[in-house]
């Protein structure tokens, strides 16, 4: 018996709401890559400076913005001073802000003294190359104009050498392109957290310590989260993708069923 | 000399690039900074001909009464209201234009690539099926790394723990399972594509730079 494409949709939907109408969580253990990441953001002192990028779009976010809850919720805790950018992706600026900003004033942040939100310039790789020169001849004011030669950045931070991880969140590959043209050139230490389709990709680098740790999609956010102690919104998911995945073995399980038998049946 | 010009460019400017990254003299990384403000000046004349060429494609697909007019004309409205909008009103919080993406494009995207779950699973069910040895290799790797990457993985993990001499060993070791496949077969794999693509870049970039391909000039 062949499954409708509409019943598969059905489970589908039902297998995600049940967990998220039910509060249903799951524990979630960490996994190396995510404890690397941890701890490279734990060993730095209060009041070193951090660069985030957030080089992905409004689709991704289910995946990235409970990710970047977590790490700014930590970033913030632990005193760090940050730097965000989104030089690759001009879409994220307004969610970027909006999420962070939420987070800075629970956590009494100030924009502009403790943190900064640069959003969007064109150029590319170029950019990436000037962020490594001169920071300030790439972005002279913040998102919002601030001029921020009247910044205490301006006397800190002259370019991204002088921060001490840079972390990219990303749906592209532009951690492959800030590896190339920033973190290596450079010698600044990165980590990056990307969507889990494309997690495997960066596994190379990791094992080769251009990135000091990886977040691979939900589950890397889920675990972040894990380390907080907090249950935000990607444990929370988990639950939702645990069941779907099941779902999708089990499909996979009956359609090769139906195609052993159907072989069978034919000769 | 319209080919050696242009030859000629690219040969100085090439060499002066990589010769740049692995010399420190002072007046070629000023070249090099130069070299960077030209680029991401380029960038925003990219991002005009990038609107020309939206506006002349979906204006021509709306005058020539294609199937579906509405989609150009749509994508024509959506446009100018989103910059006029943003000329006349700012982009700040609050803004017409903060509202749009707030409550157009941020759903719209979010909704968009969620429906890709809902194909997945059914593409999965009728296409995902061990036909020969190489699909059955992959179906098996990828069972092991979605039950390694979900939270049952290391249930099953620990209900399955058995102690050897004083040594805990799980039977049905997901996560390490999938760990394994992420860190040596997939490393390999992928290093290997790496080389292999960045020899290839290598390569291309000698023979622009050196003149012996000359395709771009066309």
């Amino acid at each position: 018996m062949k499954l409708h494409r509409r019943l598969v949709y059905f489970l589908l939907l039902a297998f995600i709401l049940v967990p998220m109408l039910f509060g249903l969580t799951f524990k979630v253990k960490p996994t190396k890559p995510v404890m690397t990441f941890f701890d490279s953001v734990a060993e730095l002192s209060p009041g070193d400076y951090i660069a985030v990028t957030l080089s992905f779009d409004p689709s991704t976010k289910a995946e990235l913005v409970p990710m970047l809850k977590a790490l700014t919720e930590n970033i913030f805790e632990n005193g760090l001073n940050v730097i965000f950018l989104n030089p690759q992706n001009i879409n994220i600026s307004d969610l970027g802000f909006s999420v962070i900003s939420d987070i800075a004033s629970k956590n009494g942040k100030i924009e502009n003294s403790d943190w900064y939100y640069l959003g969007f310039v064109p150029g590319d790789k170029a950019v990436y190359q000037k962020l490594g020169e001169d920071l300030y001849s790439v972005y002279p004011a913040s998102m919002h104009g601030v001029k921020l030669n009247s910044t205490k950045l301006y006397e800190d931070v002259k370019n991204l050498r002088d921060v001490k991880l840079l972390i990219d969140l990303a749906d592209g590959n532009s951690t492959v392109d800030l590896l190339t043209y920033l973190s290596t050139k450079y010698d600044v230490p990165m980590a990056a957290g990307v969507t889990a389709v494309m997690a495997s990709e960066y596994y190379p680098y990791l094992e080769s310590g251009q990135l000091k740790g990886l977040l691979g999609g939900l589950r890397g956010a889920a675990e972040y989260e894990t380390l907080l102690n907090v249950s935000g919104r990607a444990r929370r998911g988990m639950a939702a993708q645990t069941l779907a995945h099941i779902l999708i073995m089990l499909l996979v399980l009956m359609g090769n069923i139906e195609y052993f038998m159907s072989k069978r049946k034919n000769g | 000399m319209k080919i050696m010009v242009p030859l000629l460019i690219v040969f100085i400017g090439g060499m002066l690039m990589t010769f740049q990254y692995y010399i420190d003299i002072p007046l070629l990384n000023n070249i090099y900074k130069g070299v960077l403000d030209w680029h991401m000046v380029i960038a925003v004349f990219a991002l005009v001909i990038a609107v020309k060429s939206l506006i002349e494609r979906q204006w021509k697909n709306f005058r020539q009464k294609t199937e579906h007019p509405v989609y150009p004309l749509t994508t024509l409205i959506s446009f100018f209201a989103v910059v006029l909008l943003g000329i006349f009103f700012g982009l700040k919080q609050g803004s017409p234009v903060n509202f749009i993406y707030n409550n157009f494009l941020v759903p719209l995207q979010a909704t968009i690539f969620s429906l890709l779950a809902f194909y997945i699973s059914s593409a999965a069910y009728r296409a995902f099926r061990a036909k020969n040895f190489s699909s059955t290799v992959l179906l098996i790797a990828a069972m092991i790394v979605v039950m390694g990457r979900i939270p049952l993985g290391d249930l099953i993990a620990t209900w399955t723990t058995i102690s050897i001499s004083g040594k805990d060993f799980a039977i049905l070791d997901f996560p390490g399972w999938t760990r394994w496949i992420l860190t040596v077969p997939n490393v390999g794999i992928k290093r290997a594509f790496i080389f292999g693509i960045t020899l290839g870049i290598v390569s291309t970039s000698l023979k622009v730079i050196l003149g012996i391909e000359r395709g771009w000039l066309k």
